[in-house]
């Protein structure tokens, strides 16, 4: 039985992949993931959701790479036992209060919520494409 | 592919034989109460008795049941089972479900055509060897030329030129609505054609010559088993042509009128068969070649 | 490994029509890999020409290297199609079908057939014209998939079916072959269907093929650059202008190749894959692709 469940945002921009990886990252940062937790096999994340295995391949490789999960051939994918510091709750609530700061300075300045999502959407499209290259 | 075929085809056998097997019934019939009429058998014609079995025979009889029945069937089958054959397979698009398994166009074309064809041939062959059989039982020199299309070899041999030709234009139109009705129009073409031009002519027909004309009657009598092909031709004294087609003329020194002998019926049987079985053979083999090669 | 789908040059015509002209590419092994054009693009003529029910009129393509007429047999066993529509016979019950299946294919998996129905939980006994148009796709593709086939092939196989039935269908067909690695080449005009399921993508339009590509690579070579208005003739350098498109003030450019840097008021616009998709065949005369190299294969 699965532990976690993916689910894809055709229209988002995001490539397929990034999101489960960051789909991952959520889960391990709201508890639903544990270390030693083995994450759902590529057929059970096919079955649950019609995806290019390929994809599921990737995203897992680059999770692994990050030193997040570790692949055991024969066994499945399991979370590390010590997974990075990236994790840390403390971590999150700060990169949430910079955000909260920007928000509140930008309507200030009188931009609206559409237009700050744009160029929120904007800033991070350049950055995911530069952490890519 | 043998199971394959008779799955899809079951249905069809199933009425095939259902028909075929009540035509046989009734000339079977017909024959046997034919063979025990007591009224006497009179040369080439009927006679039935009086009882109840005997009636039933003389309507079946006078409808020509077993007769057009046996003209018409040959190009009937040729039309519902040799056309969709092929084209409903490829109207309904499941061609493309056939052709893309593990077996060659031409295997399963062959396997179709032979488990078809050969059981739904059974049925003329036993259906002609009983019309013959019923055909004897009228007079001591019965004229089977009158049912030439209906005895043994050529129903098979007719049946199976039908069913070539409808495999094949089938194959060829695609569609088996269409393919049926261009079939029974090419079958009518060439059973006519060869009834009417071929048969007459392949053994040089006997010329029947009297010059007594006073009791010449066209057809003569005599000759009960025979098959004339023309009409009576006089002459006059030297040898002109005075009329075709008998109308008295005072000039007129003899007459002539062609036949075919009785004798010649199962060597003409023979011939014309095989024509058609020829013709069948190069419609079966365009058939595979434009299967094999032709169609997508 | 041996390309599974390897054409070059391959044309078709229809009596005056040409369907297909001079088309060109290599579908990798272990891909799955999208057909996308639009309706009479010459999709379903570029699927019946892999899977022999047509011949070419020029060109040829090889299924595996081998070449048109060698050893057909061979090929039908490693090859699974499903044809527009999925045609099955109506009167058949499904265990009919399967049956079908068996007797005509020389390697059958009988049990993964079974299993890949009961998934879907279609009963044996039902009759194909009593199933729906979603059961009868599923059943079409666990006919093609029964025989454990190398390649799969299927034409628009999810174009009449609800977005239920489309998805329960996808979902079938990558856990199929997401084991074996089986190279799967599917056709849609719908590129909604394809973008999850694909790696790699092919887009025919007006006969031809536009662009033959692994969809990472082609989504990290093309971008949309937006800017202030320019002539027409202008051209960055280093990238092919796929198309170009102005108004008073504004210029958008779509682009293949890397982009160095960005001029001043330039920005890149995101270029989804439909997007994508949309601008090559709105530019009939574009295309992307060098001309693959041709295997030889031993004969």
């Amino acid at each position: 039985m699965a532990l976690i469940q993916f689910h894809l945002d055709q229209k988002s921009g995001i490539p397929f992949y990034v999101q489960l990886v960051q789909q991952v990252r959520r889960a391990l940062l709201f508890g639903v993931l544990k270390a030693g937790d083995r994450l759902p096999t590529v057929k059970e994340v096919v079955a649950q959701v019609a995806i290019n295995p390929n994809t599921v391949l990737r995203a897992y490789r680059d999770l692994e790479h990050d030193g997040v999960v570790i692949s055991r051939p024969g066994l499945g994918t399991f979370v590390s036992a010590t997974p990075p510091a990236s994790m840390a709750r403390d971590q999150y609530r700060s990169v949430r209060a910079d955000l909260e700061r920007s928000i509140r300075k930008a309507r200030a300045l009188g931009l609206d919520e559409d237009t700050l999502a744009s160029l929120f959407q904007h800033v991070l499209r350049e950055n995911s494409r530069e952490v890519v290259a | 592919m043998s199971w394959v075929t008779w799955r899809q085809h079951r249905l069809e056998g199933a009425w095939t034989l259902a028909i075929g097997a009540l035509l046989a019934a009734a000339i079977a019939f017909v024959a046997y109460e034919l063979h025990v009429a007591s009224c006497g058998a009179i040369a080439n014609d009927y006679c039935f008795s009086d009882d109840i079995g005997g009636k039933i025979a003389q309507g079946l009889a006078r409808f020509n049941l077993y007769q057009y029945g046996l003209v018409v069937l040959p190009a009937l089958t040729g039309a519902f089972i040799g056309c969709p054959l092929v084209a409903r397979e490829i109207e309904n698009g499941t061609h493309r479900l056939a052709w893309t398994q593990g077996v060659t166009r031409l295997r399963w074309l062959v396997v179709k055509m032979t488990l078809v064809f050969v059981p739904v041939l059974v049925i003329p062959a036993v259906v002609g060897i009983l019309e013959a059989v019923l055909i004897n039982q009228m007079g001591s020199r019965p004229n089977h030329w009158a049912v030439f299309d209906q005895h043994a070899p050529m129903t098979v041999a007719s049946t199976l030129f039908a069913l070539a030709l409808g495999v094949a234009v089938g194959a060829v139109i695609g569609r088996s609505i269409p393919a049926m009705a261009v079939t029974l129009v090419l079958f009518v073409i060439v059973r006519i054609g060869l009834a009417e031009l071929g048969r007459p002519n392949y053994v040089a027909p006997v010329a029947f010559t009297t010059h007594d004309l006073n009791t010449f009657s066209s057809p003569p009598v005599g000759f009960p088993d025979a098959w004339w092909v023309d009409q009576a031709s006089q002459y006059d004294a030297g040898g002109h042509l005075l009329s075709s087609g008998f109308k008295y003329s005072t000039q007129a020194a003899y007459a002539v009128q062609h036949y075919q002998p009785g004798d010649r019926f199962w060597q003409f049987q023979t011939i014309e068969s095989a024509i058609l079985t020829v013709l069948a053979a190069a419609f079966i083999g365009f058939a595979i070649y434009w299967v094999t090669r032709r169609v997508s | 490994m041996i390309a599974p789908i390897q054409a070059t040059s391959l044309g078709k015509r229809f009596g005056r029509t040409w369907a297909l002209r001079d088309c060109s590419i290599r579908v990798p092994a272990g891909k799955i890999a999208g057909l996308v054009g639009p309706n009479g693009a010459g999709k379903t003529t570029f699927l019946n020409l892999v899977a022999r029910l047509l011949e070419p009129t020029t060109g040829e393509v090889r299924v595996f290297g081998r070449s048109p007429r060698a050893q057909l047999m061979l090929l039908l066993d490693r090859m699974g199609y499903v044809a527009q529509d999925t045609p099955l016979y109506p009167s058949f019950t499904v265990s009919d079908m399967l049956a079908f299946g068996r007797r005509l294919n020389s390697r059958w998996d009988q049990a993964f057939a079974e299993q890949r129905l009961r998934r879907v939980e279609i009963p044996m006994e039902k009759q194909i014209r009593h199933l729906s148009g979603g059961q009868q796709s599923q059943v079409g593709l666990a006919l093609a998939l029964g025989k454990r086939p190398e390649l799969l092939i299927l034409d628009e196989p999810v174009a009449r079916l609800d977005p239920l039935a489309r998805r329960e269908f996808m979902q079938g067909l990558i856990e199929a072959v997401a084991e074996d690695g089986t190279s799967v080449l599917l056709s849609s005009h719908v590129i909604g269907d394809l973008e999850r399921v694909c790696d790699y993508l092919i887009i025919i339009s007006q006969g031809r093929v536009q662009v033959a590509g692994d969809i990472d690579a082609l989504l990290g070579s093309h971008h949309l650059l937006v800017g202030p208005r320019v002539d027409d003739s202008v051209r960055p350098p280093g990238v092919d202008v796929v198309k170009a498109s102005h108004t008073e003030r504004q210029s958008s450019l779509w682009v293949r190749g890397a982009v160095p840097h960005m001029p001043d008021g330039w920005r890149e616009e995101a270029l989804p894959l439909e997007e994508l998709v949309i601008t090559y065949l709105s530019v009939p005369g574009a295309a992307a692709l060098p001309r693959p190299e041709l295997e030889e294969v031993p004969a």
